[in-house]
């Protein structure tokens, strides 16, 4: 990709869908690596772990520690992150190439939500 | 005018009265007229001017970015200041959601004679079962029109045969009457901005707008909403300011109670006036519930980028869903507590009153992003409006606590 994209516009702060336009959450941060002297974006981070580690202070840190306790015990430590080759689009929302059902490791507090509360109640529907 | 248009037209007018007349309407507007008489009606004049400008930018931002106005606060004003933002709105609408909540309840005491907090429990039970079992627009449609026995209030000043010269003067007037003062006065100022200007209208109006899948081609039909809804729910405020002023403010009496906003429907037009009063004030404080329940959480989705919304299954939108389920039973709580529902509203749009210019200075600036607007970008009446409403928003916030102090909240 030649063409000038600012990263700070096109991806940070944005809202995140998946392949059927479902939100699954903003991107809160990114994660970059250094190689023979550019900079590439590896990796997008998603959930209130990375917001918070970004704000920093000490309501950053509060938020991030929350999220941190909120993740499922099964997911690896650290804030969820999405390889930036699933990405298909930047405009109008940052779209996904996969279904939020295959992304395992992202808004764990949504499909634990949905799993144990929510599809519960009569007439709730399914999450997936 | 297509009859779908029609339907429509009717269906986000009468949501506009829903969100217009709400607990901190029927509260201040009855305390104002007890103590002020008209002085003030230009407020609700100001107050409707500006909530139909900023809620017809961010109407105009959902229809062209499909996308609510807050929704786009975050990536164009960064998280820090978007977070700002939520807590204080959250704050807020959080309270109005428990004062609401007391208002549904208030009017089931004033139909039965039994204890409003009996009723509590009872009223948030049903607004979880309308929201989990009626779609968005027949919810709105329905307290839309029941809201409109409101209209009972016009009528009864017209029954009450008023000296309208009277009328006139106190409303040519803005001072306080004899034996109040300007400290009062203007801190009544402040709580009729705050009750009137809400900030809950425009999230709800643009979430809704999103929701209901409006375009760009609807434009026509999301500013017939704002002209007619916003200024018919200005009339209401200012009937029942007027209602209050006849029958409480030669006699001195203060309004401490839900009841006594009723009051006058029922001297001027007996059992089936009061009933109707009582039948409005239900169905706009449930409205109201709606709106500021949503509202809340619509926030907090938005700003994390949550699924929301009432138009997929509720199990596909889990976080919001469990998030505002959660603040109903806070609110219903809170209520529970025998906390004063009339101070806590008083409170609630002195801090709302505050927050004014830091929500809307934002939805200006998106609406003027012509890269974004495109062909919908801000328009110099637009613009002129709407900066003349956050001057005076400005203003508002800068004397909003320390007249919340001074006056004791408006005691003196």
């Amino acid at each position: 990709m030649n063409e000038h994209v600012s990263a700070r516009i096109a991806l940070l702060d944005n809202q995140l869908v998946d392949a059927d336009r479902r939100p699954i959450g903003r991107i809160d941060d990114v994660e970059l690596s250094l190689e023979n002297g550019t900079l590439r974006v590896d990796s997008i981070l998603i959930g209130a772990q990375a917001l918070g580690e970004r704000l920093g202070g000490t309501i950053g840190r509060g938020m991030a520690a929350v999220a941190a306790r909120l993740r499922p015990r099964t997911d690896p430590p650290g804030p969820a992150r999405i390889d930036v080759a699933l990405i298909e689009e930047f405009e109008p929302l940052v779209r996904l190439n996969v279904p939020f059902r295959e992304l395992r490791e992202v808004a764990g507090l949504e499909r634990w939500l949905a799993r144990h509360a929510i599809e519960r109640l009569p007439g709730a529907g399914r999450a997936d | 005018m297509k009859p779908s248009t029609l339907f429509a037209f009717t269906l986000g007018t009468l949501s506009a009265i829903g969100g217009f007349i709400d607990i901190g309407d029927l509260v201040a507007d009855a305390q104002v007229g007890a103590r002020f008489g008209l002085r003030l009606a230009w407020v609700t004049v100001v107050s409707v001017i500006g909530i139909m400008c900023f809620a017809e930018m961010s109407g105009r931002i959902a229809l062209k970015t499909q996308r609510p106005a807050f929704g786009l606060a975050r990536s164009r004003i960064g998280p820090r200041y978007a977070l700002a933002g939520l807590v204080g709105a959250f704050l807020v609408t959080a309270l109005l959601v428990m004062a609401e909540l007391s208002g549904v309840a208030l009017a089931l005491e004033l139909a039965s004679g039994f204890h409003y907090l009996l009723w509590v429990p009872v009223a948030a039970a049903f607004v979880v079962v309308v929201v989990w079992t009626l779609p968005f627009k027949l919810m709105h449609r329905i307290y839309g029109v029941l809201g409109l026995a409101m209209l009972v209030y016009v009528v009864a000043i017209w029954k009450l045969d008023p000296d309208w010269s009277t009328m006139w003067r106190s409303t040519a007037t803005p001072a306080p009457v004899p034996g109040e003062t300007w400290g009062a006065y203007l801190f009544f100022v402040v709580v009729l901005i705050g009750a009137q200007m809400t900030p809950y209208e425009m999230f709800f109006f643009s979430s809704g707008a999103v929701e209901s899948r409006w375009r760009p081609k609807d434009l026509a039909e999301m500013r017939i909403n704002v002209i007619v809804g916003f200024p018919l729910g200005g009339l209401l405020a200012i009937a029942i300011q007027a209602a209050a002023f006849l029958v409480f403010f030669d006699l001195g009496v203060q309004v401490d109670h839900i009841s006594q906003t009723a009051l006058p429907v029922a001297l001027a037009l007996g059992q089936v006036g009061f009933l109707l009063a009582i039948v409005g004030i239900f169905a706009a404080t449930f409205g109201a519930t709606l709106e500021t329940l949503f509202a809340t959480g619509y926030e907090i989705a938005q700003y994390f980028g949550w699924s929301y919304g009432k138009v997929q299954p509720p199990a596909r939108a889990a976080r919001f869903t469990t998030a505002t389920l959660a603040l109903l039973l806070i609110s219903a709580a809170l209520a529970l507590t025998t906390l004063d529902p009339i101070t806590v509203t008083i409170v609630a749009v002195v801090f709302s009153a505050a927050l004014l210019p830091f929500l809307f200075v934002p939805v200006l600036l998106t609406a003027n992003d012509r890269e974004l607007m495109g062909e919908l970008v801000n328009g110099r009446l637009a613009n002129a409006v709407g900066s003349l409403t956050i001057l005076f928003s400005v203003a508002v916030a800068l004397a909003a606590f320390p007249l919340l102090v001074l006056t004791r909240a408006g005691v003196s």
